[in-house]
C-alpha cells in the first residue's frame, strides 16, 4: 500500500516534467517575466538568455510563420523580435521562438530539432531571445513558464512600497510611514518586484541583479478578498489585453513599472487588517499585514 | 523560250496561290485566335550616380526618399540624387516622407522634403503602408496609427503576433497568426474579425486592401494555403472568391491590386493576375528566383516584376496577356526598384541608375 503511494506521489511529482515542453536551449535563465511592465510596455512572453549557439524545437510541431528580417519579403514588419520561427502543437499550444536565422526549409520540426541559430549582439557572450507561448483554441497568450520545465528560484518578491489615495487627499501615502488614516475610500497600490541574480559570461563568472515581474498577487481587508490574481494567460478584448479572470485591462492593474493597482478599499474607524500576499512563479512568496487604524475627523 | 513561259506561268499562278492561301490563313487566325501586338519599350540610360559618398543638397518636392544596402537619401523627381548617408535606426520612407528612431530623444522622428515634421515620443518601430504611418509594439503584438500631422488615430493591442498590415481609403486590414483579419476605420472602429477557414491551420500571412478600400485579398492557412478575394457589404468583408494555391511558403508572400479591377499574388515561381469577381483564368507571369518587387503602370497596362537570387537580379515587363516585353538582368544583391511610365529609377548595391523609358 505504501509503495503504491509512494509510486503515486512520484508519478504525480513527475508530472510537469512529462507534459512540459523543453526549453530551445540547455542553459536557461529567464531575464523577463509574463506580464512584467518595462519602459511603459506589458510583456506577454518570457526573455530568456542562452549561450548555445542554436535554438531547438520545443516540442514536435508544425511551422505556422518564418519571419526573415532583411529579406526582401513582403510585409516585413519591424519589431525586437529578429527572426523567428511559430510552431503548432498537436496539444493546440503555438510556441514561438525568436532572435534566430531560422530554418527555412522544413515544414516540421520534432522536438529537439535546431530551428535556427541564434542572433547574438556584438559584443554579448550570451544571446537574448523571447519565446511566447499562444493557446490556439482559447485565443489567449499563455505565461510560457506553464509550459516550460521549473527552473530554480529562492529569492522571493521584494515590497517596494505599499501606498494608498484618498478621495479627499490625492497624496499618496505609504503604508509602511502611516497607520492611521482617516475613514472613507481609498485606493490601494502596492509597488513590488522579483530579484533575481543573473549569471552571465560563458562560464557564468560573472553575476548581475536584476528585477523581474511577480506571478501572483492577493489582498484581503478585514479577511474580505479584495484582489487576487495570477498571471498564467492574457486575452484581447476590444482591442486591450486583460487578465484572464479579471474585467479591467491589464495597463489599469498593472499602471506602471512594478506598480499594481489593488482597488478601492474603506477604512472604518478603528482597526483594519490590510494583508498582501506576492508570490514569484517558483513558489517564493512574501506576505505584509498592515494594521491601519481608521479615525473620523 | 516557250518553255521558259510556259514555267514562268506556273510560278506566277503558284505565287498567287500562296498568297491567297496566306492572306485566307492571316484572317482566319486573326478572327479565330486575336491576340494583341505585342508592346515594344526600350530604356536609355539617362544618368548613374554614387550612393557610397554623402550628400546634402536642398531636397526638391516632388520626389522620394529610399534605403539601399545600409544607406538612406533623396531622389527628386528627375531621379537626380539630393541626399545620401548612412541609413539610421529603423528608417523607413514613403514618397517624401521619412521616419527613423531618434534613440537621443526616444523618439520616432518623421522628416519631409523641408526638415523634421513631427516626433513621436516613446515609440520606436515605425513602418508606413499605403502612405500611413504606424508605429509597431515591439513584439508585433500592437499596432498604433497616425494621421499626416502624428496625431495618434488609434493604439490596439492584438491576441496574437501581427503578420501583415495593409492601408487604403482610410481602412486598415491586420492579419494575425492566430488565423484572423481585422479591418479598422480611421477612429479604430472594427465590425470584428474575419476568419478564413478550409486550411488544416489557421494563420493569415498577408492582406491586401484595394485603392478604393471595396475590396481586399487575403492570403491564409496551412494545409492547403488559401488566396481569397472579400468585397465589401455594409461594414465588413465578405469572401466572394477562394482557391487552394499549391505554393505553400510560411511567410507572407506577395499579394496585391494591379489596379481596382486587377488583384494578383505569388504562385509557385511566378505572379497570377487575375480580375476581380472574374474566377474564370489568370495571367501566369513566371519569374526567377525570388520575387522582390511588383509594380504596375497603369496607362500602359504593363506589369513589372523584379525578382532574383544572391547578386544576379531581373527586371521584368510583361503586358497584361502574358506577353514578354523586356528582361533586364544585372549584378547587385539588394536592389531598389521604383519605375514611373516616363523613367525606371533602380538602385543597384551602392550605384543608382535612372533610365528614361521609350515606348514604339
Amino acid at each position: 500500500m505504501k509503495a503504491r503511494l509512494a509510486l503515486l506521489l512520484l508519478l504525480f511529482g513527475l508530472c510537469p516534467l512529462l507534459l512540459a515542453y523543453d526549453w530551445p536551449a540547455t542553459d536557461v535563465q529567464v531575464t523577463r517575466t509574463f506580464g512584467q511592465r518595462s519602459v511603459g510596455t506589458s510583456f506577454s512572453g518570457i526573455e530568456v538568455v542562452t549561450t548555445d549557439s542554436a535554438l531547438r524545437a520545443p516540442e514536435k510541431g508544425d511551422v505556422v510563420f518564418v519571419s526573415r528580417p532583411g529579406s526582401q519579403s513582403i510585409q516585413n514588419l519591424p519589431s525586437a523580435l529578429g527572426g523567428f520561427i511559430m510552431l503548432s502543437h498537436e496539444d493546440n499550444l503555438r510556441t514561438v521562438v525568436s532572435r534566430l536565422d531560422p530554418e527555412v526549409a522544413q515544414r516540421q520540426f520534432q522536438r529537439g530539432e535546431p530551428l535556427g541559430k541564434v542572433t547574438v549582439d556584438p559584443g554579448q557572450a550570451e544571446s537574448r531571445h523571447r519565446l511566447f507561448v499562444f493557446d490556439q483554441q482559447l485565443g489567449e497568450m499563455v505565461n510560457p513558464l506553464l509550459v516550460y520545465p521549473p527552473l530554480v528560484d529562492k529569492k522571493a518578491p521584494l515590497f517596494l512600497d505599499v501606498e494608498v489615495t484618498g478621495e479627499a487627499d490625492p497624496n499618496p501615502q505609504s503604508l509602511f510611514g502611516r497607520s492611521v488614516l482617516p475613514v472613507g475610500y481609498w485606493q490601494v497600490a502596492i509597488d513590488i518586484t522579483d530579484p533575481s541574480t543573473l549569471l552571465t559570461g560563458l562560464s557564468k563568472e560573472k553575476s548581475s541583479e536584476i528585477q523581474r515581474g511577480v506571478y501572483a498577487i492577493e489582498a484581503y481587508l478585514n479577511g474580505t478578498e479584495l484582489f487576487n490574481t495570477s498571471l498564467d494567460s492574457l486575452f484581447e478584448k476590444g482591442g486591450v489585453w486583460f487578465i484572464k479572470g479579471m474585467s479591467q485591462p491589464l495597463d489599469k492593474v498593472l499602471v506602471d513599472d512594478k506598480r499594481w493597482m489593488l482597488g478601492q478599499v474603506f477604512f472604518n474607524e478603528g482597526n483594519n487588517i490590510l494583508e498582501i500576499v506576492v508570490k514569484d512563479f517558483a513558489g517564493n512568496e512574501t506576505g505584509k499585514t498592515f494594521r491601519v487604524r481608521g479615525l473620523r475627523n | 523560250m516557250g518553255l521558259l513561259r510556259e514555267t514562268s506561268a506556273r510560278e506566277n499562278s503558284a505565287t498567287v496561290l500562296t498568297v491567297v492561301l496566306s492572306v485566307g490563313f492571316v484572317i482566319l487566325y486573326s478572327l479565330a485566335f486575336p491576340r494583341t501586338l505585342g508592346h515594344e519599350l526600350f530604356l536609355v540610360p539617362d544618368s548613374v550616380a554614387s550612393l557610397s559618398e554623402d550628400l546634402t543638397s536642398p531636397l526638391q518636392p516632388g520626389g522620394r526618399f529610399f534605403e539601399l544596402a545600409g544607406r538612406e537619401g533623396y531622389w527628386d523627381s528627375q531621379g537626380r540624387l539630393l541626399r545620401a548617408q548612412p541609413q539610421r535606426p529603423q528608417s523607413v520612407s514613403s514618397g517624401d516622407r521619412m521616419a527613423w528612431y531618434d534613440a537621443s530623444l526616444d523618439s520616432v522622428t518623421v522628416e519631409g522634403t523641408q526638415g523634421v515634421l513631427f516626433r513621436i515620443k516613446g515609440q520606436k518601430y515605425p513602418f508606413w503602408s499605403g502612405g500611413q504611418l504606424y508605429a509597431m509594439d515591439e513584439n508585433r503584438l500592437g499596432l498604433t496609427a497616425y494621421d499626416v500631422q502624428g496625431q495618434l488615430l488609434w493604439t490596439k493591442q492584438f491576441s496574437s503576433l501581427i503578420s501583415a498590415v495593409d492601408s487604403a481609403a482610410g481602412l486598415t486590414a491586420v492579419g494575425t497568426l492566430d488565423g484572423r483579419v481585422q479591418t479598422f476605420d480611421a477612429k479604430g472602429a472594427t465590425p470584428g474579425p474575419f476568419v478564413p477557414g478550409g486550411s488544416r491551420v489557421p494563420v493569415v500571412y498577408n492582406v491586401a486592401l484595394s485603392h478604393d478600400g471595396k475590396r481586399m485579398l487575403v492570403l491564409a492557412g496551412v494545409d492547403p494555403k488559401r488566396f481569397l478575394m472579400l468585397e465589401k457589404g455594409g461594414s465588413d468583408f465578405r469572401p466572394i472568391f477562394h482557391k487552394p494555391l499549391s505554393e505553400n511558403k510560411p511567410w507572407p508572400t506577395w499579394l496585391g491590386f494591379l489596379d481596382d479591377s486587377l488583384g494578383y499574388h505569388e504562385a509557385e515561381g511566378a505572379v497570377a493576375v487575375s480580375k476581380v469577381g472574374d474566377s474564370s483564368g489568370e495571367t501566369i507571369l513566371p519569374f526567377d528566383g525570388v520575387l522582390g518587387d511588383v509594380h504596375f503602370l497603369t496607362d500602359r497596362r504593363l506589369v513589372l516584376l523584379m525578382s532574383g537570387t544572391g547578386d544576379r537580379h531581373t527586371v521584368q515587363v510583361d503586358s497584361l496577356e502574358g506577353q514578354a516585353v523586356l528582361r533586364l538582368t544585372f549584378q547587385a544583391k539588394e536592389v531598389l526598384f521604383a519605375p514611373t511610365a516616363k523613367q525606371f529609377l533602380l538602385g543597384l548595391d551602392q550605384s543608382l541608375l535612372t533610365l528614361q523609358v521609350k515606348y514604339q
